[in-house]
């Protein structure tokens, strides 16, 4: 706290530092604060304080199996992008600094791609005359187009694209801040080279692996456009649920309790592994 | 006479493939797009049996899609110059200022990018519905405000924090004004940082896809709104020549900001 | 499990002679090694000395097996090693930062390469005990390798590198990063490690001081090539060539010209005025009139006073640096010529800069090289 010391010339004084910040707090607030506390005030009043809708959330089967695949999706999705990221993340650190640049852009497109382009994407490779179906009918694999899309396998794959840049950036830092010499040090005393992964490589790149790991599972659980473009109704998941039943069924208590629910989740696993993730670093 | 050049560990061998074969998957949808918006079928087929640039032709000439593009363009000139005035002020603040809770607000700030897109969007939705502003420019500006300003607060905290605050220091121990220092010695150092940041918000705002979705009405929508409604209804290679315009808009600028931030100046290297 | 536990007793006290054949290493269109060839007894400890840039580490990095030579060979305890992977060289690394496992205690660091080789947990504890205790670190290893100071940290590298009695230590630069102090102490303890086990030692340094204190020969690079192999004693006293007797110790560097030869002895006439007799073996090729620099220690500079009638250097005192037991005597002579002369701190008694001196070569100890470029 002595950088805040009343001396020092370097910082703003009090009144300036409130000034230039209260007019984003002012925004947060009225736009972003107050609409939240709405939602929540709209699943509790109906037009009487009720738990009626929480009830329902909790106690419907079909939004129970929805919270569950949206639990099992997103986890699946951190772990494809888990598998598919770290080698990706590991040859970024093997390349000297110009392949390891190239590989890096090539991460970065797709995140500053949009999700819409993305998913339209997918949907031409996958879909019933798509690319994929074409490949395998052309090459005498199978006789007639088979369903891709719509499901869940579909979903993993395509959000699992969508997230991989935050499962490769954690990790890709975590690989590159160990020296070389310490796989060199492995490798002296004995060590074969899955031993050096396995002992040395995989523990300290590891809170690079839990920070990807966790971002990746706690975006996906609100992921939206996505599954609600590949995934069908049998997939459906938490994001479109809400949106159905705000947009199609005009249920918006139950929209309400249903948002509140995912937010209380994120904003608990966030609250948990905070010293774990790294929001906001992806960029950079 | 008995040098042997050591082939790759087939372990290594391995990993490097699957390190390739994960680099294509990322580019997948890029290599996908941008062939089929060039090619002359209605119906996708990959590889393209040729060249035209005819669904380009189609969008230009489609009311309902430039109409789309222009009210994004809006949206997106207005979410800029608000967010990188309000996301520059609060980073000075919160990296130069003297506050109470600053570490507090600091995570505060990030909220609208760390809380479900989904819940905002509902959230924005409801509160804007009652407020009968659902679908107005006003409210996609407000909203995309908040969600692109936390990254403009980000990029420009990042170049304050390298930017060494006894600069300033020195220039108004040689004579500057308080405000002439910050102008003379900090804003030149920072200013790569704010460009990027509002780089990175009219990228967000152009994008933004989820809360767009919600707001937009019958006549006003987005461009990512159009683009879910014709995915949504149909795969057309129209779809396509958007998606590689949106793609090439993106990556451009977004590289231009990385560029920027790499070439920020930098105080000399001192030897410790 | 039994083999490892013999193989240990076998080697212990048994170090192995390395062979480097003819070995080269190139980076593209770099040579960083050319053609070195060298030989280093079982037990021996061979300082490889050099500027950066010289190749040294890379001749180390070779023998590690972290980087496979263009041309060459290398063979350790008269096995060749060239091509073959680093984990099965059977080597000690020491590393220039320690390159201990941040994530792993002080037992775990030392107990890592006896994992390697599959010893039973209970056999290795014990072995890594006496590692320990061997660098004087018992009790230290529950620590993590960041709660101890840098001497303690390369002490673990120590253990760590000893603790599977490889029969030869490779160390890049070990003791750079720590202070005079602790270095020197460290340079005892290597030194007394090494003869305890009886280890061969390869030690890359760029501080000469540390190979003349700690080698039983020192290998002298420069330019990915061998300029001299010898003791400590050679080096110092006889360099082979102007880039060892610049590079090894202080130096008096005198441009003239050949003047006379005769034999084995020879006069150079320096460039400032005044002549200088000295050693010219027959196989330093320097013919009369040719361009020669003569290098004279500053120790082997004697000063008289001006006008005591003795054959020397007219000079004049301009400057003198005082360093306990001795004092550093700079002087001007003719021409504008340099001279720093060593001298024990009593006789500079009486002396007063711009005093009138005559300085005298001890006889014998002037080293004369044909002049190059790079001295201009």
């Amino acid at each position: 706290m002595s950088a805040l010391a009343a001396g020092d010339r370097r910082r703003l004084s009090g009144p300036a530092s409130l000034m230039l910040v209260a007019p984003f707090v002012l925004v947060l607030i009225a736009v972003f604060c107050w609409p939240i506390l709405q939602l929540l005030s709209a699943s509790l009043f109906d037009p009487d304080f009720t738990l009626r809708h929480y009830e329902q959330v909790l106690t419907s089967e079909f939004t129970l199996g929805v919270f569950l695949r949206t639990f099992r999706v997103s986890f699946l999705v951190a772990c494809f992008a888990l598998v598919v990221g770290y080698p990706v993340a590991a040859l970024m650190r093997s390349l000297p600094p110009m392949g390891a640049a190239i590989v890096g852009a090539c991460v970065l497109i797709p995140l500053w791609t949009s999700v819409l382009v993305r998913s339209f994407a997918w949907t031409v490779l996958l879909q019933r005359n798509g690319v994929v179906n074409e490949a395998l009918q052309g090459l005498g694999i199978t006789s007639g187009p088979l369903s891709f899309l719509y499901n869940e396998a579909a979903v993993v794959i395509a959000q699992g694209h969508v997230m991989l840049p935050f499962m490769i950036m954690p990790i890709y830092q975590s690989l590159r801040a160990i020296p070389d010499e310490l796989p060199r040090a492995a490798l002296s005393l004995g060590a074969s080279r899955t031993a050096v992964f396995r002992e040395v490589i995989w523990p300290l790149s590891r809170p690079g692996v839990v920070a990807g790991f966790l971002m990746v599972f706690i975006v996906t659980l609100g992921a939206f456009v996505t599954p609600a473009l590949i995934g069908g109704p049998r997939s459906l998941m938490l994001a479109t649920l809400i949106s159905g039943e705000i947009t199609e069924n005009l249920n918006w208590p139950l929209g309400a309790a249903l948002s509140a629910v995912l937010l209380v989740m994120v904003m608990l696993l966030i609250g948990l592994f905070s010293r774990f993730l790294r929001f906001g670093r992806v960029e950079m | 006479m008995n040098v042997t050049t050591r082939l790759p560990h087939p372990a290594i061998a391995a990993a490097r493939l699957a390190g390739i074969l994960g680099v294509l998957f990322l580019l997948i949808p890029t290599l996908i797009v941008v062939p089929i918006s060039v090619g002359p079928d209605k119906y996708l087929h990959f590889p393209p049996r040729g060249f035209s640039l005819e669904w380009y032709g189609t969008l230009i000439g489609d009311p309902g899609w430039m109409r789309a593009a222009l009210f994004s363009l809006q949206i997106a000139v207005l979410v800029t110059l608000l967010s990188t005035a309000l996301g520059t002020a609060a980073a000075l603040a919160l990296t130069r200022g003297r506050l109470h809770g600053a570490r507090a607000l600091s995570v505060a700030v990030l909220a609208p990018i760390v809380a479900p897109n989904i819940v905002v969007a509902v959230a924005m939705y409801l509160f804007f519905s009652r407020l009968g502003m659902s679908g107005s420019l006003v409210a996609f500006v407000l909203a995309h405000t908040v969600l692109a300003t936390p990254y403009v607060v980000i990029t420009v905290s990042a170049a304050l924090a390298a930017a060494d605050p006894d600069l300033e220091l020195a220039a108004m121990s040689l004579g500057a004004s308080r405000s002439r220092a910050f102008v003379h010695a900090t804003l030149p150092l920072i200013l790569p940082g704010v460009i990027a940041g509002a780089v990175f918000a009219f990228v967000v705002s152009f994008d933004e896809a989820v809360v767009s979705f919600f707001l937009s009405s019958v006549r006003d929508k987005t461009l990512p709104r159009k683009i879910f409604e014709e995915l949504d209804y149909d795969v057309s290679p129209v779809v396509a020549a958007v998606s590689t315009v949106l793609t090439f808009l993106s990556v451009g600028l977004l590289g231009l900001a990385a560029v920027l931030r790499r070439r920020a100046p930098r105080a000399p290297a001192t030897k410790a | 499990m039994a083999d490892v536990a013999t193989r240990t007793i076998d080697t212990a006290g048994m170090g192995a002679d390395v062979s480097i054949r003819s070995l080269v290493k190139r980076y593209g269109p770099v040579t960083a090694v050319e053609d070195i060839s060298l030989a280093v007894a079982s037990g021996e400890f061979l300082s490889v000395l050099g500027p950066s840039g010289s190749g040294k580490t890379t001749v180390l990095m070779c023998l590690a097996g972290f980087e496979i030579p263009s041309a060459g060979s290398l063979h350790i305890g008269g096995r060749e090693v060239t091509a073959l992977p680093p984990n099965r060289r059977e080597i000690g690394v020491i590393f220039q930062r320690y390159a201990l496992f941040p994530h792993m205690s002080v037992r775990d660091n030392v107990r890592f390469p006896l994992k390697m080789r599959g010893m039973a947990r209970r056999q290795a504890e014990a072995v890594v005990e006496e590692a320990l205790a061997t660098v004087r670190l018992s009790g230290f290893g529950d620590r993590l390798p960041a709660q101890l100071s840098g001497g303690q940290q390369q002490r673990v590298a120590l253990a760590r590198a000893i603790s599977f009695r490889p029969p030869l230590l490779l160390m890049d630069e070990p003791l750079s990063a720590l202070d005079k102090k602790l270095r020197e102490e460290m340079q005892a303890e290597i030194k007394d490690l090494q003869r305890r086990l009886g280890l061969t030692v390869i030690f890359v340094t760029h501080d000469q001081e540390e190979a003349l204190t700690m080698s039983d020969r020192i290998a002298v690079m420069s330019h990915g090539r061998l300029e001299q192999v010898g003791t400590p004693e050679e080096i110092y006293g006889n360099p082979a060539t102007s880039f060892v007797a610049r590079f090894v110790g202080e130096t008096n560097i005198l441009p003239g010209i050949v003047h006379r030869r005769s034999g084995q002895d020879g006069t150079v006439a320096l460039d400032g005025g005044g002549e200088i007799a000295v050693p010219l073996p027959a196989e330093r090729r320097l013919a009369e009139g040719s361009a020669a620099e003569v290098m004279l220690r500053p120790e082997h500079v004697a000063v008289m006073p001006a006008g005591s009638g003795v054959n020397g250097l007219a000079a004049r005192l301009v400057g003198h640096s005082f360093a306990g037991a001795t004092v550093a005597l700079t002087f001007e002579a003719a021409g504008g010529q340099r001279l720093v002369a060593r001298r024990p701190a009593r006789e500079l008694a009486g002396l007063a800069p711009g005093a009138e001196v005559v300085l005298v070569p001890e006889a014998g100890q002037a080293r004369c090289f044909a002049r190059t470029g790079q001295g201009a």
